[in-house]
């Protein structure tokens, strides 16, 4: 698919690079006026500042001399080395340093402050931050046997390293899980931050890691709606996927299995459960409509043909 | 869908932002190379916005008179590309406020002032009248932004004064549309 988008903007390119009318000279002989900065046309446009050359290099010297002190210990101390991001519905990020020691603990949303209230985990190593975060989850009741399923999302610019944690993590969270609530999952990715996700996960109180599944998910379906997606606890958010053929084994061979054993409990015609179903016409709970909510009525020529039942949910994925 | 199996590598809009500097001290030089670098973007999108050829190379010539009239104003920050396209969206903008010519026109009306014909590549030429026919005009707007200049959706929804997820939705959507349109072809 990202090779078919690819190859449409090409397209695009070369007719724009094919319809550019030729140069006239007229064009800078035309007599014109300097604007003053208040113009209509320079709308939106970032406007001059002011020059501060000397006292930023002055800063800028002082500071290149702190930095050569500070530097050593920084490096090992301070640094972020990797950060570790958790979602349910609550979201947290963890950064640690090459020590594995936390460094700063954010609650990216509500429930994430409720979660991490009573929680002092700076300088306390991953591992044991992880397990008093999982218990802290537990107890204010954001697992259970219905929820058991969260996001952890590793971002490392040492990509060994980064893989190698995130293993670890799962392993030592799914061990907590399976004690603690009789089943866990913990569905796991790798993750590099860019503007876009930053301000995705911003907007919707969530991590940069829920913010690349929501986006991907978004991806395969933008009719679905990005506020709800982002809203929604991970068991829910991977019902969803998987009920609509996204494959989640890149993120968790077991959660295929777990998914698939609950649709099998689902063909029980005396089942009642409220979870999103492909199949379910009827049901009101899906999240249609990818518009942000600021967004939503703008679309006036929208024919709502998008319909989750119609959709082709063209795998094209080449 | 197919492609005709050509190598991508159309440059993406890349302005050199000195240029506009330049442009402020007169230099008619560096005007001429702006314009060789930025007016096919610059065109494309005016049509995109306008529907209508000749509109557009009217909005593409007022753009770089502007530029011209405002490169002194002009702070480097790395993204040329989006100062020079917000101005043609403000005179693309304006000429809708001022004319108000698409206000009646039917679709068939619309297609009628769109002459790609200057496109001589079928390919190419589908790929675009698709973008016209199937897609709103938010949707085109973001796609041909994104396709053109490679600004990040952030700086688009930021362009467009939406939020990000409007805008990756946009995208999302009206690509989807478009492959499914430019299958076969």
């Amino acid at each position: 698919m990202n090779r078919q988008n690819e190859r449409i903007e090409e397209n695009i390119r070369r007719s724009a690079a094919e319809m550019k009318p030729p140069y006239t000279e007229s064009l800078w002989e035309t007599r014109i006026e300097k604007a003053e900065g208040d113009e209509w046309y320079l709308d939106n446009t970032v406007s001059k500042k002011k020059n501060y050359r000397f006292p930023l290099m002055t800063l800028a010297a002082a500071a290149a001399v702190l930095l050569l002190c500070a530097i050593p210990y920084y490096s090992l101390f301070l640094r972020t080395y990797a950060t570790v991001y958790v979602d349910l519905n609550p979201s947290i990020s963890l950064s640690i340093n090459s020590r594995e020691r936390v460094t700063s603990v954010k609650a990216n949303n509500k429930d994430g402050e409720t979660v991490i209230q009573d929680l002092d985990l700076k300088n306390t190593d991953i591992n044991t931050a992880v397990n008093a975060l999982l218990g802290s989850l537990i107890r204010h009741g954001y697992i259970d046997e219905a929820h058991n399923m969260l996001l952890l999302s590793l971002e490392c610019e040492n990509r060994e390293y980064g893989n190698i944690l995130k293993e670890r993590l799962s392993k030592d969270m799914n061990a907590y899980l399976d004690t603690y609530v009789g089943k866990g999952i913990v569905l796991k990715q790798e993750v590099d931050s860019d503007d876009d996700l930053e301000d995705f996960a911003e907007d919707y109180g969530i991590t940069i890691g829920k913010a690349k599944l929501v986006l991907s998910a978004l991806l395969d379906h933008p009719e679905w709606n990005a506020q709800e997606l982002a809203g929604m606890p991970i068991s829910d958010l991977a019902r969803l996927l998987h009920d609509n053929g996204i494959d989640l084994k890149p993120y968790s061979e077991e959660a295929e299995e777990y998914l698939d054993s609950l649709d099998d409990h689902d063909d029980d015609p005396d089942d009642n459960d409220d979870h999103y179903d492909k199949d379910d016409k009827d049901d009101d709970d899906i999240p249609f409509e990818a518009d942000s909510p600021d967004d939503r009525d703008d679309d006036s020529d929208d024919d709502g043909r998008y319909d989750i039942d119609d959709d082709d949910y063209d795998d094209d994925n080449d | 869908m197919s492609f005709r199996d050509t190598a991508f590598g159309t440059k993406r809009l890349e302005v050199d932002g000195k240029l506009i500097q330049r442009i402020a001290q007169e230099d008619a030089e560096a005007f001429r190379l702006l314009y060789e670098q930025a007016a096919g973007s610059v065109f494309a999108y005016a049509f995109s916005l306008l529907r209508n050829r000749e509109d557009a190379k009217d909005a593409m010539q007022d753009t770089f008179l502007k530029i011209r009239s405002a490169a002194h104003l002009y702070q480097d920050q790395g993204k040329p590309e989006a100062w020079i396209l917000t101005i043609t969206r403000n005179i693309c903008n304006m000429h809708f406020r001022t004319q108000n010519r698409f206000a009646d026109v039917t679709v068939d009306e619309l297609r009628s002032v769109q002459d790609l014909s200057q496109i001589r590549d079928h390919e190419l030429r589908i790929t675009l009248q698709k973008c016209f026919e199937f897609l709103d005009e938010s949707e085109r707007e973001v796609i041909i932004l994104h396709a053109l200049t490679g600004l990040k959706h952030r700086e688009i929804a930021s362009m467009m004064k939406m939020p990000l997820a409007t805008v990756l939705s946009k995208y999302a959507r009206g690509m989807k549309k478009l492959r499914q349109q430019l299958e076969g072809i």
